[in-house]
């Protein structure tokens, strides 16, 4: 699902998300670099007070093995040895063994004195299992010289026996027990630590050896009181005997090895620990504790006591610092946060308040609420989008205006076109009416709209298929309210909108017009039929005309020829005559026969090159040219034409022919050819044909009838006989070419006839 | 068989197919006047006649004239009939009509007419005409003979 947020939610949004990513890169940064700089600290401190600690609980161990090694150098020691050998008389000191012991149990005596952590100094010789010479205790109640039977036999102890093998100066320190005397353990339970160094004879021979017990718990005690470490502190060996110290109590307290589990499990901890220094913060959980591990060694390598020196920095004191900054930071952060976020608010509203504004603006003038006001005036974004939407608006009122001025003109069109108009829906339900069609279908708009248009025109619904649009006028059967049934002519456009289509029926009441049509097409008829019946009329009968013509002329001729001697002068005359007259009735007949026949001119067809056509009908006409004395002048090449040659040559045979006969100049002159242009009655000709002539010339009034079937401007006498016929042919075959002909003459003025026929361009490069 | 026309056979018949009783007159007049023809000329006034008259002969005509313009029949329809039958069909047939139209002309040639003469309007060329009919098709042509 998408969440759509405003403008406002979104800008809360991008506020908060970018304080939100640079607060966390920010204290990415900065907070891990506090965590690595306290644990550094923390490390550090624990270097600093491990590295003293151990320097303290060192230099106790050094006062030890010091005295191990001092010790045993002493006088009495080699005196005792020389005494032991002679018979308890030293001869060289002049001492017995009872003084030397003497000596040496005063040279214990003091020792034990400066050191308090010292609870017994030997001297055991080796001989008679392993007795005791010399012996002096120290404890919390002073000192014990122990003498006589009191001292014991320790070659069964394990030390007597471990330390048998002892280099000179050798010093070994013993695993940490319970103190023994006679072989039990001692009542007050104290962990010692047993220091021993071999005693040799002058020859290198062993003669016993020198322990100093220490009370390990009284010394790792008080070191650790006296030191007071800020840190919990385990100081422990191999064997799990461990003083520590506690710092919320600050008391030091000691346990011999698996003496307590809490105390077992916090070693077996410590031990796990490894003292890395490069710890990293992100190694520490929140409940880790810190244990620092420092080790010490105390003798020689063989001999020696190892120390591990553990301290704990407890779970809540671990990056303690760095948690504490890290809490104040995100308390900080979260401070900000809040304060971003209120002027982001703030802003927000700021920004928006006007928008919405606007939009108020624009509801309550869209609702007609109040009058267009929009912050327009403003200079910002908001300024520019209230002009805008302003000058939108303003060109929209414009368009409404116009378009509501459209619509009352198309509306009184619609109610006064001379038209009927329709709306019809798609289901062919009359939408709306125009008065004009209210009176086709006698009926009113109230009866009309609602109702399916097939009440009124029956045979329309077959002609409304979606989709299609019939701009062709159909003429239906319409059937008016009163069930009269009237012609109408209708066009039906689709029209589609928005919601479909609808349907614009224009109809017409053509009840007169066709009554009209049928007297029109009546007499049309009739027309045709007249003119196809004087056509074969005219054929007709010039063609049977020319039997009975041929009878009378051939039976005169025949008489003439066979028996013109028994005819008288007269009787003869006029038979000549009859023959005669015979002849120019045939003659009439065939002039009647060929104008009809050029009635049936198709005009579409072939193709003539007139340039040929007048170079044949000049050389048919050289004779009648050559014996009038006349000049023909062709002044252009003529073009190729539409028509038939015959037609075409007939044409210049009839003018050429009537230019040499009317005629009475000493040269006939006659110039043929063409003009591109020329005007006739306003109009303008392309390619105009013409004859002209130097003759007699034509008056006016007989421009039009010199054209009429065998119609004779002069007599026969005057200029030989014609049918006149002539240019009636040439009028028809140019009519039937679609041409036109006139011509241009005065009386002894010459004539000029023009005329066009259609020139078929660009052949023969023309 | 077809036997070539000599000499020495009985002269054959000319049909002359002419409703006009002027025009079948003047022209044969003409040819009586002719010192060297010889043929009996018999005339039909209509296709049917002259239909009639074939079938019942006893020897064919060795031509035939053939007026268009003809009361029933026209002439053409004749002339269909006759060329488009194969016993009769090189009969030579020559139109003998006063039309001048070329669609005619072209007509009867296309139905198979062996030529097309014009009838003149005057004595003069009637007798130049016939005499040139007369000349070829009885002095210079060789025409067909069916011996039964």
């Amino acid at each position: 699902m998408r969440v759509r947020l405003n403008i406002r939610a979104q800008f809360l949004l991008l506020l908060v998300t970018a304080l939100l990513v640079s607060e966390v890169i920010l204290a990415g940064f900065s907070l891990d670099r506090i965590r690595e700089l306290d644990l550094a600290r923390s490390t550090a401190r624990f270097e600093g007070e491990s590295a003293l600690l151990a320097s303290r609980v060192d230099s106790e161990f050094q006062t030890l093995l010091h005295d191990m090694q001092m010790i045993p150098r002493t006088p009495p020691f080699q005196g005792l040895i020389r005494s032991h050998a002679n018979n308890h008389y030293d001869e060289q000191e002049l001492s017995t063994s009872q003084m030397w012991r003497s000596r040496l149990q005063t040279i214990f005596a003091f020792t034990l004195k400066a050191r308090p952590y010292y609870m017994q100094i030997r001297y055991i010789g080796d001989t008679d299992g392993g007795r005791e010479l010399v012996r002096v205790d120290q404890d919390s109640k002073g000192m014990t010289i122990i003498d006589g039977e009191q001292l014991q036999r320790k070659s069964g102890e394990f030390y007597f026996q471990e330390t048998l093998n002892l280099q000179e100066d050798e010093v070994y320190l013993s695993r940490v027990t319970l103190n023994r005397e006679f072989g039990q353990k001692d009542k007050r339970n104290v962990p010692t630590l047993r220091a021993i160094v071999p005693v040799l004879k002058l020859d290198g021979e062993r003669f016993g050896i020198f322990v100093i017990n220490l009370d390990l718990e009284a010394m790792l005690k008080d070191v650790l009181v006296e030191y007071s470490p800020a840190y919990d502190t385990y100081i422990y060996d191999q064997m799990g005997n461990v003083a520590w110290y506690e710092t919320a109590s600050k008391t030091a307290h000691f346990r011999m090895a698996a003496e307590n589990d809490a105390v077992r499990a916090m070693l077996q901890l410590a031990r796990q620990a490894d003292s890395d220094l490069s710890l990293s913060p992100a190694d520490i959980n929140s409940n880790d504790d810190l244990i620092y591990n420092s080790r010490l060694e105390i003798g020689s390598a063989e001999n020696s006591l190892a120390l591990t020196l553990s301290q704990i920095e407890p779970s809540h004191l671990v990056l303690k610092e760095a948690n504490l900054a890290e809490r104040q930071y995100l308390m900080g952060s979260a401070a900000t946060l809040g304060m971003f976020l209120a002027l982001a608010i703030i802003a927000a509203h700021y920004f928006t308040r006007p928008i919405l504004k606007l939009n108020a603006g624009i509801l309550a003038w869209g609702d007609g609420r109040s009058d267009f006001e929009l912050p327009s005036d403003r200079s910002d974004e908001v300024g520019v989008l209230a002009r805008s939407f302003e000058s939108v608006v303003s060109r929209l009122a414009e368009a409404r205006k116009s378009e509501l001025d459209a619509y009352q003109r198309v509306s009184a069109a619609i109610n006064l076109a001379v038209d009927g108009l329709i709306t019809v829906s798609s289901t062919g339900v009359i939408q709306s009416i125009n008065p004009v069609a209210c009176e086709i279908f006698a009926s009113s708009e109230e009866n009309a709209v609602g109702e399916p248009i097939a009440k009124f025109l029956p045979a329309i619904s077959k002609h409304i298929t979606l989709g299609q649009n019939r701009k062709d006028l159909l003429t239906l059967t319409g059937v008016t309210s009163a069930r009269r049934e009237i012609p109408v002519e209708v066009s039906i456009s689709e029209i589609a909108v928005s919601d479909g289509v609808f349907y614009w029926v224009v109809l017409r009441d053509v009840t007169e017009r066709t009554e009209q049509q049928a007297t029109l097409e009546d007499a049309l008829g009739n027309l045709q039929r007249s003119n196809s019946e004087l056509n074969d009329f005219a054929y007709i009968a010039s063609h049977d005309l020319r039997e009975p013509l041929r009878g009378i002329q051939i039976h005169a001729q025949s008489v003439l020829k066979n028996a013109s001697a028994g005819l008288d002068a007269d009787s003869q005359r006029k038979l000549e005559r009859v023959n005669v007259l015979a002849k120019r009735m045939q003659q009439l007949v065939s002039d009647l026969l060929e104008f009809s026949r050029l009635n049936r001119i198709e005009p579409e067809g072939e193709i003539t090159d007139a340039q040929l056509v007048i170079e044949t009908v000049l050389d048919s006409l050289q004779s009648s040219i050559e014996s009038a004395n006349a000049v023909v002048e062709l002044s252009d090449r003529l073009p190729s034409i539409s028509g038939e040659s015959v037609h075409v040559a007939s044409i210049f045979q009839n003018l050429i022919s009537n230019s040499l006969k009317y005629n009475d100049a000493a040269i006939p002159h006659i110039a043929i050819g063409m003009s591109n242009f020329r005007e006739y009655e306003g109009a303008i000709y392309r390619n105009v044909f013409y004859v002209r002539d130097n003759g007699i010339g034509i008056h006016e009034d007989f421009h039009e009838d010199v054209f009429k079937i065998f119609k004779r401007l002069n007599s026969e006498k005057t200029y030989g006989y014609g049918t006149g016929s002539g240019l009636t042919f040439v009028r028809k075959i140019v009519d039937r070419y679609g041409g036109k002909i006139w011509l241009e003459s005065a009386p002894g003025k010459g004539a000029t006839f023009y005329f066009t026929l259609r020139v078929v361009e660009n052949d023969k490069g023309l | 068989m077809i036997k070539v026309c000599s000499e020495s056979d009985v002269f054959r018949t000319v049909l002359f197919i002419e409703d006009i009783d002027d025009d079948f007159e003047s022209a044969h007049d003409v040819l009586n006047s002719f010192d060297d023809f010889h043929c009996p000329v018999v005339r039909a006034e209509n296709c049917s006649e002259a239909l009639g008259y074939l079938d019942n002969a006893d020897s064919e005509p060795c031509l035939i004239l053939l007026d268009l313009n003809l009361p029933g029949k026209h002439g053409s329809e004749f002339l269909k009939k006759l060329k488009n039958d194969c016993s009769r069909r090189h009969i030579p047939i020559v139109i003998f009509s006063c039309s001048d139209e070329m669609s005619d002309v072209n007509a009867c040639y296309a139905n198979g007419a062996n030529s097309f003469v014009r009838k003149p309007g005057t004595l003069e060329e009637l007798d130049s005409v016939l005499r040139s009919l007369k000349k070829f098709w009885f002095q210079t042509s060789t025409v067909p003979h069916l011996i039964k």
